[in-house]
């Protein structure tokens, strides 16, 4: 090829990676997130060890049960996004599409768990500023109201933690649609780059189930 | 698979009015967008430390025109927290929306492709978007300003709990959540930025462009844009944090403040780098192509920023000396901190290696290149006595301070980017500023710069602290006053010679002389195609790339340049 041909008549070795630019941004983006993720994750860690015995008993608020079933379902749709990818690799669309599916389906599975469990802690008014507790600490004196600041601050990690995360689902469901919709309209596979997107979006989606493995046992277990 | 790649971008459709100039997907445009939207807020930046200058040389005194227009019930005397929001709104408009656009977005975005011998960016359309996440960005920085309470005036380091509680710093109301969501679009527009950048240098050079054959303003940007991707997100984090804290009741930073500095200073510190590395990739070229001589020691230049990019990950807490850190972590950041002169010093000998025994053009661009080191190191200089937390303690929140950054990024980054203005406009525009008034604009900008940021040294010394709306009324500072005013008057003749760059700049942008393709005699590719490249940069074919990007001088043949294009082999044989 005439490439091979001229880098060996220029005399360098102008080697690059054997990817495509969006496969390499991809990664490269990811390697972006997991800073972002890590400031977050640190900040909670920071602010749960520098707090010691006066943090809440995050037990008491968040019910492992229901947080490990929302992990399984996630790890599920990993896998299942893996048969997708497969079955794009050998250009069976159908099937692809079906393994997509269930990856969506299951996506939504864990939107669905979490708005639930979101639901649950609104009803007892556990959520950063939230004025029912403060007023309720108010009352009760000095010690409630320190007690109800790390509250406070634990409902401030756990819905920014979880909430950015939700919104990274989120992200990846609205692109699943798009690569569905255009399966659905009999356009998927026409140009080149729609192959590269369903291992590109898998790649994000396998990060977004990385970043709950951390935070689940982050705020749920320890 | 690349060369083919390559070429598929090569379609040369003619976009309308709309799509070449707005909404371009043109590297060059967005570049030449980048270019003109920083030069806007360099001249709002400008008049606001002007503005902080009269308050401290003459304080309380009927302001010039701000003071009449705002304040002309207390007699055009301004207020203690507008001063605040003045020094504030300084920082925060030339660090994001002057010399971070400047040289990673206008320089980035025009010398890259041009200077790989590549098409266009990897993505063009994210580089389009990059740049009009810009635009909120911006648009909500300036509508700051006339918010109740006005801008953000809790420093542009945004302390908490100054900076979280809406009633601590006077006007902090509404203009400090814009300040956040303002560099929430900035850091949006710099990682779209960053990903293209390096996707494009890895993956789009030109056959024979080998790594170690790139200019080393491509080197710089590189090493910039990977500085970029991986601190940023820290900051946006950080960013998003205090915004909750201010919006809806979060607490973050209410239990340890000290968390914000940490994760501030992330990005903060690695920033500092993102605006001084991409001015040493530029003055590189520029002193060796004005020298006509090879970059002395050109791999040595390429680990040495390597080597600043890396250390630079691990030294932000000496900006955290004075917080109360334990005295362990306090030498460890000390130590990093002082090894980071030792690359700096290899590349300031290489710079001056450059120099020696060669036959020297002293053009505009090359004075102000020039500048850039000989300035460069009394900023570098005055790190190191910083660095070092004994000195550091007694010399924090001080005009030192001041002098120093001022130092590294007025006339370091500031120099560098008008040496790559003088140097690429040719290219950009296709006319030629004009260098006569060049000589003279730098002149001005030279000592103007040097009158203006020197003293601060010895006010920072004698204790003067930063930030004050006025020391007269200490005692021991007050016979530093005569020096302020002179330091006043110094940055208003700086300020003013600015206004020649500008004249100079917009009257050669549509009346200069044409400029010819390679008007400097230079090497690197982007001056084998026409001034200004067309869409696509190069004609029919990508250049192929045979030589390293500073052979000038070369005894194999008669000029005393030899362009990375040119392939001898093949001409002695024919």
């Amino acid at each position: 090829m005439a490439h091979q041909a001229a880098t060996h008549e220029t005399g360098s070795g102008d080697w690059r990676p054997a990817a495509t630019n969006a496969k390499f941004a991809i990664w490269l983006f990811l390697a972006t997130e997991i800073m972002f993720f890590a400031a977050l994750i640190g900040t909670y860690i920071v602010l749960r060890v520098g707090s010691g015995s006066s943090w809440p008993n995050q037990h008491e608020v968040l019910n492992k049960n229901i947080g490990g079933f929302n992990t399984l379902v996630l790890i599920a749709s990993s896998v299942t996004m893996v048969f997708a990818h497969s079955a794009v690799m050998k250009h069976q669309f159908r099937k692809m599409a079906m393994f997509l599916g269930v990856t969506t389906l299951l996506g939504f599975v864990f939107m669905g768990i979490k708005a639930y469990e979101y639901a649950g802690k609104f009803e007892h008014h556990f959520y950063p500023g939230s004025t029912h507790l403060m007023e309720e600490a108010a009352a009760k004196g000095l010690g409630a109201a320190k007690a109800l600041e790390m509250q406070n601050l634990f409902a401030s990690c756990y819905f920014t933690m979880t909430g950015f995360h939700a919104l990274h689902v989120l992200g990846g469901l609205v692109v699943f649609l798009i690569v569905l919709g255009l399966v659905a309209a009999g356009r998927f596979g026409k140009r080149e780059f729609h192959i590269s997107l369903v291992e590109n979006i898998g790649l994000y989606w396998h990060f977004v189930d990385i970043v709950w493995i951390f935070l689940f046992p982050l705020l749920y277990l320890l | 698979m690349s060369a083919d790649h390559i070429e598929s971008h090569a379609q040369h459709h003619q976009p309308g009015f709309i799509g070449k100039y707005v909404f371009s997907t043109d590297h060059k445009t967005i570049g030449i967008q980048f270019l003109f939207m920083s030069i806007l807020f360099l001249l709002l930046g400008g008049a606001l430390a002007l503005a902080v200058r009269w308050q401290i040389a003459w304080p309380w005194k009927a302001m010039p025109i701000v003071g009449e227009w705002l304040f002309a019930k207390q007699g055009g005397q301004i207020s203690p927290e507008f001063y605040t929001m003045l020094f504030t709104m300084h920082a925060s408009v030339m660090i994001f929306f002057v010399v971070i656009p400047l040289l990673t977005g206008a320089f980035g975005n025009f010398c890259i492709p041009l200077m790989i011998g590549a098409r266009d960016m990897a993505f063009p359309r994210l580089n389009m978007l990059s740049y009009w996440f810009m635009v909120p960005a911006f648009t909500v920085m300036v509508a700051s300003f006339v918010v109740e309470g006005g801008a953000a005036a809790a420093g542009w380091t945004s302390y908490p709990p100054l900076a979280t509680t809406p009633s601590a710093a006077p006007g902090s109301h509404m203009g400090q959540t814009l300040w956040l969501v303002s560099l929430i679009f900035v850091g949006l527009s710099s990682l779209a930025g960053s990903i293209n950048y390096i996707t494009t240098i890895v993956m789009m050079r030109a056959p024979g462009m080998g790594f170690f054959r790139m200019p080393m303003t491509v080197w710089a940007l590189f090493i910039t844009a990977i500085l970029q991707a991986f601190a940023l997100p820290v900051l946006t984090a950080a960013l998003i944090l205090q915004l909750l804290d201010r919006t809806i009741g979060t607490t973050f930073f209410t239990p340890q403040p000290i968390l914000w500095q940490h994760l501030f200073w992330f990005y903060s510190h690695p920033a500092v780098y993102i605006m001084i590395l991409p001015g040493m990739g530029i003055v590189s070229d520029v002193i060796s192509t004005f020298s006509r001589k090879p970059l002395f020691g050109y791999r040595p230049m390429v680990y040495s920023i390597m080597s600043i990019a890396g250390l630079g990950f691990i030294v932000w807490g000496h900006h955290m000396f004075t917080s109360g850190m334990n005295p362990a972590l306090g030498m460890t950041f000390m130590i990093s901190t002082i090894l980071i002169a030792l690359p700096s010093a290899v590349k300031t000998f290489n710079w001056l290696g450059t120099l020696w025994g060669g036959r020297i053009r002293f053009t505009s661009a090359m004075l102000n290149a020039l500048a850039f080191v000989s300035l460069f190191v009394i900023g570098g200089l005055s790190g190191i006595f910083m660095a070092a937390t004994p000195v550091d303690i007694q010399i924090h929140d001080t005009y030192f301070i001041v002098a120093h950054i001022h130092y590294v990024l007025f006339t370091g980054s500031i120099f560098a980017i008008f040496a790559g203005i003088y140097y690429w406009f040719p290219k950009m525009f296709g006319r030629s500023l004009d260098e006569t008034w060049g000589k003279v604009h730098f002149a001005l900008t030279f000592i103007g710069a040097n009158c203006t940021f020197f003293p601060m040294h010895i006010l920072g010394i004698r204790g003067m602290p930063r930030r004050y709306a006025d020391i007269t009324d200490i005692p021991f500072l007050r016979d530093l006053q005569p020096l302020n005013e002179f330091i006043t008057l110094s940055a208003f003749v700086m300020g003013a010679a600015q206004i020649i760059f500008l004249a100079n700049f917009f009257w050669s942008l549509f009346a200069g002389p044409k400029a010819v393709i390679n008007p400097w005699q230079a090497n690197t590719l982007e001056w084998t195609t026409s001034s200004p490249p067309p869409h696509g940069n190069f004609g029919e074919t990508i250049p192929t790339v045979y030589r390293a990007p500073y052979e000038y001088a070369s005894p194999e043949v008669e000029e005393d340049w030899l362009p990375q294009t040119r392939n001898l082999t093949k001409s002695k044989t024919s």
